[in-house]
């Protein structure tokens, strides 16, 4: 652990053991100093950034009702942490439970435009020639199962392999063409 | 990050901090021990009121009884204390213990299909749904409303696992109060109709343990 972190992880134990007695302006310190480290630690999990705020306001009110069961003679951010997570599994369990919250405006949606601009044909230069380098079985499945569209069931029929087979020619041809495109 | 949302974060600490109150540190493994104390003093006064099994002498001096005991109360010793461990947030530290419990159950299922496939199931009476599940129900209903209420106390943040000790727990040590009460050893009655309700119990709590847990 960093020497600042160390610090940090002193302090908060001592204002956390202080708040248990009663100490409003060490609790103060203590909500106000990790409020940081919890939006840091939820920002990237959420589906907007909108609802970071909301999931830092859950956290600190779970510190709050959860505070006489942290031990000052153990580290702060474990148990800290642990809440966290718990509240943050808990908050998208709840979002992703209503179904507008699972649907995506299509106007929200950033399609990059492929047809106009130079690089991107460049790109698609670059895929077919990587594809073209496949063998003639990795090919033809990359082409029917991610080209055409077509199911596992459907390709294994078409090419007479197995499912799991067609499976097993597709993650190879997947790691060439990643190798190639690297 | 909006001046608004700073705010409401600024709100919600100044309101916490007008809420704190001094408190006492939860200690997981006093609880536990507290729990356990108190179920063992019960299921002895319940075995001693409804009445030993009349065969108690000859139980006792029999190796596979007192084996079945032992690892029952192995068992609900190591559940008991997963149980309390467990409501607390950095429980994390004995996740590694978990596998103490785990394996007294698994060595307890494995006995008990062994006996099973040497002994058969043998006779079960006909008023076991009100001898054997009223006697059950005794044993088990005031260790089950402790354990709820002591765990409620604390902050869970794995209800379901939490949930599943806690069935273990008060299983086992409701099962070794049957055994001291009911006469009859065989399979059918000792295991399957004797732990049959826990299993029951067990499939409730587990759906309603993130409800009944919420903290």
């Amino acid at each position: 652990m960093p020497l600042e972190q160390d610090e940090k992880e002193l302090k908060w134990k001592l204002l956390a053991s202080r708040a248990q007695k009663g100490d409003a302006a060490a609790y103060r310190d203590l909500l106000t100093g990790i409020v940081p480290l919890i939006r840091r630690a939820v920002t990237k999990s959420l589906p907007s950034p909108d609802l970071v705020d909301d999931v830092v306001q859950e956290v600190l009110i779970s510190v709050h009702k959860a505070l006489h069961t942290y031990d000052p003679d153990r580290p702060f951010l474990p148990w800290l942490m642990a809440i966290v997570s718990f509240r943050r599994t808990d908050f998208l369990r709840q979002h992703y439970a209503s179904q507008k919250n699972r649907q995506v405006s299509i106007e929200t949606v950033d399609v990059p435009d492929y047809l106009n601009g130079g690089e991107s044909e460049a790109s698609f230069k670059d895929i077919e020639e990587a594809l073209e380098s496949l063998p003639e079985k990795q090919k033809r499945v990359v082409e029917l199962l991610k080209i055409e569209g077509y199911s596992t069931k459907e390709v294994s029929e078409k090419t007479g392999l197995s499912e799991s087979a067609v499976k097993v020619t597709m993650h190879r041809a997947l790691q060439k063409l990643k190798e190639k495109l690297a | 990050m909006s001046c608004d949302n700073n705010n409401n974060i600024d709100q919600t600490i100044r309101n916490l901090c007008g809420d704190l109150k001094p408190m006492e540190c939860v200690n997981p493994m006093r609880r536990a021990l507290l729990w356990i104390l108190l179920v063992v003093t019960y299921t002895t006064a319940v075995a001693l009121t409804i009445g030993l099994r009349e065969n108690i002498i000859e139980a006792m001096n029999r190796e596979e009884y007192i084996f079945e005991l032992a690892l029952a109360f192995a068992t609900g010793i190591a559940a008991s204390l997963m149980t309390f461990w467990l409501t607390i947030p950095d429980c994390e530290r004995y996740k590694k213990f978990i596998a103490v419990p785990v394996t007294l159950l698994s060595v307890q299922v494995f006995w008990m299909l062994d006996r099973l496939f040497f002994e058969g199931m043998g006779d079960i009476r006909e008023n076991w749904l009100s001898h054997c599940w009223m006697n059950t129900l005794l044993h088990t209903t005031l260790p089950a409303i402790a354990v709820i209420l002591l765990v409620r106390k604390g902050a869970t943040v794995m209800p379901c696992a939490l949930a599943s000790f806690a069935v273990l727990a008060v299983s086992e040590f409701g099962w070794i109060g049957m055994r001291l009460v009911c006469p009859k050893d065989n399979v059918g009655e000792a295991y399957f109709l004797n732990f049959l309700p826990y299993v029951i119990i067990g499939i409730v709590a587990g759906f309603a343990a993130k409800k009944l847990f919420r903290w």
